[in-house]
């Protein structure tokens, strides 16, 4: 009976452990940018619309958006590798002129990567998840250019 | 003591001889001051992985398939500073002090003699006549940059590399004939 009750309570953990990695990762920018993450009406339906028709490559994405950003605390470029959910830095990109900056972080899930790609725009900031094959990722890294 | 504690320094050692270039630069001292800090870390896994997922047949496929095929890794750092003297060539030449013979040698090397004067060097890593990486340092009066790309590199496939992947297009061939 216990090992039942194990199971049921470790089943739907199972589930949503795909998603862990993302809500760590919106945790981290809520904490760094002392912020909380925007309702975005339909996402949930878009997200299901990608799952269908795999736009280029895409096999599924989370979104998340923040607004009223505490850029004060925006010193020290944000590191997901903080949140310890085996991200990988592939691209950071950090300005303190522009107030911009773009981080791209993968994570190997066999034959589909996920890729995260947090952008942060003055007050705003997007965070979005999507798996991909790896020669897709190669295709956002081959085309980064420096800004000057 | 314990007299497997005495192999650890040397364990530590031969760890950071088997690093890659980039991995034992120290850029603490010099990130903080820049205004903008690019950086790009393309592993050798990330490139495999992709490269047995591009299609031959497809031209620009093919092209990037050939481009990454012995490529271990792919590896930028750039910083740039709000003006003039924020780095200092003592701080570019403890990043070139590490390059050194008989593993590393350096094929292009550029000093300007002006104060503020563009610097460029490329060097590279060979065994017999496999070339197992390059390193590229570009030091401009407000922006300096290291390439890093590891592996069994076909140096026609250098100057398709330039301007990909977050790699700067470097025109070392004009500075030269300056």
């Amino acid at each position: 009976m216990r090992s039942f009750l194990l199971l049921t309570l470790l089943l739907p953990l199972a589930a949503a452990g795909r998603d862990l990695s993302f809500d760590s990762a919106v945790r981290q920018v809520e904490s760094h940018y002392n912020t909380r993450r925007a309702h975005i009406p339909f996402l949930g339906l878009a997200g299901l619309a990608v799952g269908v028709a795999r736009p280029f490559g895409v096999k599924d994405f989370r979104l998340a958006v923040f607004e009223d950003l505490d850029r004060a605390r925006d010193a020290k470029p944000l590191d997901l590798r903080d949140a310890g959910a085996d991200w990988r830095p592939l691209v950071r990109v950090h300005s303190r002129r522009s107030g911009e900056a773009t981080y791209i972080y993968v994570r190997e899930e066999g034959q589909w990567w996920k890729m995260l790609l947090v952008t942060v725009d003055h007050s705003d900031a997007t965070v979005l998840q999507m798996s991909l094959k790896p020669a897709q990722i190669l295709k956002h890294v081959e085309n980064v250019r420096f800004s000057h | 003591m314990n007299n497997r504690y005495l192999y650890l320094p040397l364990l530590f050692a031969a760890g950071a001889l088997g690093q890659e270039f980039h991995q034992q630069i120290n850029w603490d001292k010099l990130a903080p001051k820049a205004i903008e800090n690019v950086e790009v870390n393309l592993d050798g896994n990330l490139l495999q992985m992709a490269a047995k997922f591009l299609s031959g047949q497809k031209p620009d496929e093919a092209k990037v398939k050939k481009l990454i095929g012995d490529i271990k890794g792919i590896y930028v750092r750039s910083l740039t500073f709000a003006k003039e003297g924020e780095y200092s060539m003592a701080d570019v030449e403890s990043i070139r002090s590490q390059l050194k013979a008989p593993a590393w040698s350096k094929i292009v090397d550029v000093r300007s003699a002006k104060p503020g004067g563009d610097n460029a060097g490329v060097y590279m890593k060979t065994d017999g006549n496999q070339i197992l990486g390059i390193v590229v340092i570009a030091a401009e009066p407000k922006e300096l940059t290291v390439v890093n790309i590891v592996g069994a590199l076909d140096p026609e496939n250098l100057r398709e590399l330039s301007g990909k992947f977050g790699i700067p297009k470097i025109e070392l061939e004009k500075k030269t004939k300056k």
